[in-house]
């Protein structure tokens, strides 16, 4: 995992309205990155064309050379998001949430639930495995979606304000594990309106109005502390 | 006012979801109602639709209050609460349900106007379809219902505190109280329903019927076999979901989740379930009525082809068919004698020829055995029709000259039902010896045959006499005084058959000597229904003839039914009945049936004796008995039974929009996880089959039971003491259409709603704000 996440003009037109504004970045891989940004300035849509999840009106998001929009919508199996809305499935239990994205990527039934449990406990919900979704609190749920992003190893991590109903400490966990990931060779893109995890973050861009406006690269303040 | 406008607008699919359930329940309850009135069934059938129109509008009503909880909120917030929430809440649906309402009466008229046309209209104008009084309040009741079940549907969202509508994430909360008793009630119902119409209970007289427990039976055993389909999939799920269960697919592991945790997925097919069990009842009452009707026409019929025979023309019948088919092969002439008491309960059917003409006609009916009973009655002693312008006695001349003052009254019957006498008076002066030759005009005359029945002898009531002889009678060329065909009758006289011709002699005066046709006496042989019980003298059984005269009757067999006479009475050999018999009563309708084959010739023939009318077909009889008021009842519960499946798919398809949204949501949570949408519409089908499949078993179990205890309770067909029996055996072949109709519409229903859902609903759709 050494690719990089390259976004390459891309531009964004919903309606009519200009989301995004032409821009060009990269994320690397090994690198936790932050996008930042005042509410409805492009973030989450930047991070949905970045993933695939939407189709760039104009310019190109690649992954090692692949484009990431498939043309359907989905995500390609080297991406994985932690949604702002977490995205998770009522229907399913924390544990089956997890287990879910290993099914879909092939893994061994037989082993899945496992590997579940474990991701869940690197979130210290373990215990909440069984629980359906609905029924845990808006952090249990955000730290259930974050584990699941995390359990299936991608090369790809885009995490949308992944701290957002977190306490500090719970926020600097997750910090930590995406950190974790980022070592581990994937390249980790979070969008935040939180500073402690801009501080935290190796890269720093700033978007307002649907346009790129600031590149501060290395950030670092915190990096030590939460890179331990 | 506006409010409530961009209420409307908003709300979309809801908005109309309601309007079309309350025009579905006002139609269905107007027509149901004037078609009651029109054709005398009762008019409780409305309940039916009542209750599943409550059932699906109450849903449908929380559904779209769950919608409106922030602006419940927002009201709360300004201030209103109590009655006054309510009343601006409601200001929303009382508006759609007047528009459904009026959509209702309109369409109520237009499918009452088609139904009398189609079914009723004999063109004699009595079938009016207009609307009536009546009618009008079953429409207000069907509104008043609806009202109820919105109120109902929508006070537990109307009532919850202001925090729970302010929760956007609308966390699962336990079932209210009264749902659960909602819920338990349905199924507790059902049971006392089901009990009620196995002891025959309720009324189905006026408004009173609207409760009555075998009009009600089908729904509210169907709502209780779609309850059992919510807990039995709900319970299937959890089942199957236990930790450490390990599913074979990612498909069937995302359907029986869903099974298992959400009990909205089964609410569609609930009142599906609910429908096709009333759906069935109505397929299996109509199947049962159709098949009682198609046996009654059949047994009133007598064979495939009916001609009626003038009255009392019966000997005319029975000839003009031996005349017309000399080899007994396409006609058979036929006698009902119907009557009130058992013992007079008779028909008479010219036995020699049932296998011939009658064939299988009786097939699959109750009287199908007669035919291989046909050769166990006795035949023989036949009709011996004579014909001729003259009788003419032979007397022996010695014997005379000593018996002056006697006369010779020949009795017989015509082949139109008259009786009429030839009187033979010999010379007063007879020569001593040789024969005397007495003859005398027929009138009228015997030209198509008449039957002789009775000679009397008498002495002008003057004296007696002794020993005259009558060596010969002639009826035309027929001779009468064939050895063994007569026998004497008298208290103070005696007449014996003897080579040399009849000898008689007479005691007393003013009696006469009776020379009766051992024919007219002999015993008769039938068929009798079981349990029939006849007068009885010294172990014999007494029954009447053709025309009324008591004979002996032996049992030669039994069948369940017979023609004409149905369930009670028995059947005989008309040719041995009708030997030498007086006219039939006058109470008998006596026919000419014929083979369904009949060449055109014979027909001809038999109409070229004038003694019959129009012949009526099987299929015409059967309609004409179809479209008697009495047989409406069947036609009364499929209009029923249509509105309730138009309700039922107003439910499904309201069920489908209220999930819709949550099904995207959770179908883009899944596309995002790496699930294909190949997958997830797999799971959808698994999770249509698992319905469909619940809804097969359980609409064919419930429709069987209700079928089972309410048919024969359902008032479809006037059942007499005489008429067959109405079958309270449910037909299979009608359960199993509706069991896999219901089936197919649950299955295929909910595949069609959610199978667009996965590709319509790609993950981008979940960027916004958290919950």
């Amino acid at each position: 995992m050494t690719g990089s996440l390259v976004l390459d003009g891309i531009e964004l037109v919903i309606g009519g309205r200009q989301i995004l504004h032409p821009m060009s970045l990269e994320f690397r891989s090994g690198e936790v990155t932050a996008v930042s940004g005042p509410s409805g300035s492009g973030k989450t849509s930047m991070l949905s064309v970045a993933g695939g999840l939407l189709a760039p009106t104009a310019g190109t998001a690649t992954y090692d050379g692949r484009a990431t929009w498939g043309g359907d919508g989905d995500p390609p199996s080297e991406v994985a998001f932690v949604l702002q809305v977490y995205g998770l499935v009522p229907i399913l239990t924390a544990r089956e949430n997890v287990a879910i994205a290993l099914r879909a990527r092939g893994a061994d039934v037989a082993t899945v639930d496992e590997r579940a449990g474990a991701a869940l406990d690197r979130f210290h919900i373990g215990d909440l495995g069984e629980r359906q979704v609905e029924e845990l609190s808006g952090g249990q749920m955000q730290r259930v979606a974050c584990a699941r992003a995390f359990v299936a190893g991608a090369a790809v991590l885009l995490a949308d304000e992944p701290t957002s109903e977190l306490d500090e400490g719970n926020r600097e966990h997750v910090m930590a594990e995406l950190r974790i990931e980022a070592r581990r060779g994937a390249v980790v893109v979070v969008a935040t309106h939180d500073s402690a995890v801009v501080d935290a973050s190796d890269r720093h861009f700033v978007i307002d109005e649907g346009m790129l406006t600031d590149r501060i690269a290395p950030v670092g303040r915190h990096r030590s502390a939460l890179r331990g | 006012m506006n409010q409530v406008v961009r209420g409307l607008l908003w709300r979309g699919v809801g908005a109309l979801m309601l309007i079309a359930l309350t025009a579905a329940v006002v139609a269905g309850c107007m027509v149901s109602v004037r078609y009651s009135e029109l054709t005398d069934t009762p008019i409780g059938s409305i309940g039916v639709l009542l209750v599943l129109g409550a059932v699906v509008t109450s849903v449908q009503a929380a559904a779209t209050a769950r919608e409106r909880r922030t602006e419940i909120a927002l009201a709360q917030i300004r201030g209103r609460h109590g009655v006054g929430l309510f009343v601006s809440f409601l200001a929303e649906p009382l508006v759609l349900i007047a528009v459904g309402a009026a959509v209702g009466v309109a369409v109520g008229k237009v499918v009452l106007a088609g139904a009398v046309r189609v079914w009723l209209d004999q063109g004699d104008g009595h079938a009016d379809a207009a609307i009536s009084k009546a009618a009008w309040i079953a429409a207000g009741a069907a509104v008043a219902c609806v009202v109820a079940s919105v109120v109902a549907g929508s006070w537990r969202v109307v009532r919850e505190p202001l925090i729970e509508q302010l929760d956007a994430s609308h966390r699962p909360t336990p079932a209210a109280a009264i749902v659960l008793l909602g819920q338990t009630g349905i199924v507790v119902a059902a049971a006392v329903a089901v009990y009620e119409s196995t002891q025959h209970a309720g009324t189905r007289a006026g408004w009173a019927a609207i409760a009555d427990p075998s009009l009600l039976t089908p729904v509210l055993l169907g709502l209780a076999a779609g309850q059992a389909a919510v807990w039995l999939v709900r319970g299937f799920g959890t089942a199957m979901t236990r930790p450490g269960r390990h599913d074979s697919g990612l498909a069937p592991f995302l359907a029986i989740r869903r099974l298992a945790r959400r009990s909205d997925t089964a609410f569609g097919a609930r009142v599906v379930i609910a429908a096709g069990v009333v759906a069935a009842v109505t397929a299996s009452a109509g199947a049962v009525a159709t098949a009682w009707q198609d046996e009654s026409t059949r047994i009133a019929m007598g064979g495939p082809i009916q001609y009626t025979v003038d009255s009392g023309a019966t000997l005319g019948a029975y000839e003009a068919t031996h005349q017309v088919d000399p080899d007994g092969r396409w006609l058979m002439a036929m006698v009902s004698a119907p009557d009130k008491s058992e013992t007079y309960r008779r028909a008479f059917a010219d036995m020699d020829r049932w296998d011939n003409v009658v064939g299988d006609f009786f097939a699959g009916t109750g009287a199908a055995s007669i035919g291989s009973k046909a050769s166990s009655l006795e035949t023989g002693a036949a009709v011996a029709p004579v014909d001729g312008d003259t009788v003419t006695a032979t007397f022996d001349a010695a014997s005379l000259a000593t018996n002056r003052r006697v006369e010779v009254s020949v009795y017989y019957a015509t082949p139109r039902g008259g009786v009429a006498t030839v009187i033979l008076r010999p010379p007063h002066n007879p020569p001593s010896t040789g024969d005397v030759e007495v003859s005398a005009k027929v009138r009228p005359a015997c030209a198509e045959g008449c039957v002789v029945n009775q000679i009397v002898i008498d002495g002008f009531h003057i004296r007696p006499f002794r020993d005259l002889v009558i060596s010969s009678i002639r009826f035309g060329d027929h001779s009468l005084l064939d050895e063994g065909r007569w026998r004497g009758e008298s208290r103070y006289g005696d007449a014996q058959q003897t080579a040399g011709g009849l000898r008689v002699s007479l005691t007393y005066y003013g009696d006469s000597v009776t020379v009766s046709a051992i024919a007219a006496q002999q015993s008769l042989s039938a068929l009798f229904t079981p349990g029939l019980s006849v007068n009885r003298d010294a172990h014999k059984t007494i029954g009447y003839s053709v025309d009324g005269s008591e004979r002996i009757v032996t049992q030669a067999g039994t069948a369940a039914i017979l023609p004409f006479v149905g369930r009670q009475g028995m059947l005989m050999d008309l040719s041995r009945a009708l030997a030498a018999s007086t006219p039939v009563v006058p109470t008998a309708t006596t026919y000419i049936v014929a083979r369904a084959d009949t060449p055109q010739s014979v027909l001809d023939g038999l109409d070229a004796s004038g003694l019959v009318g129009q012949p009526r077909g099987f299929a015409s009889a059967f309609d004409s008995a179809m479209a008697q008021p009495s047989a409406q009842g069947v036609r009364l519960y499929t209009l029923m039974s249509a509105f309730a499946a138009l309700i039922a798919l107003l439910g499904l398809a309201s069920s489908a929009a209220a999930q819709r949204r949550d099904r995207q949501q959770e179908a883009a949570s899944l596309r995002v996880t790496g699930v294909p949408t190949r997958t997830l519409t797999s799971a959808i089908r698994t999770e249509a089959l698992w319905l469909a499949s619940t809804a097969l078993v359980l609409v064919a179990v419930a429709g069987w039971t209700a079928s089972r205890v309410a048919i024969a309770n359902l008032d479809l067909v006037p059942v007499s003491t005489y008429s067959p029996v109405l079958t309270s055996t449910p037909d299979m072949t009608s359960i199993v259409g509706a069991a896999i109709g219901a089936a197919l519409v649950v299955g295929a229903g909910t595949f069609a709603a959610y199978r667009s859902v996965a590709r319509m609903s790609p993950p981008s759709i979940l960027r916004g704000d958290p919950p």
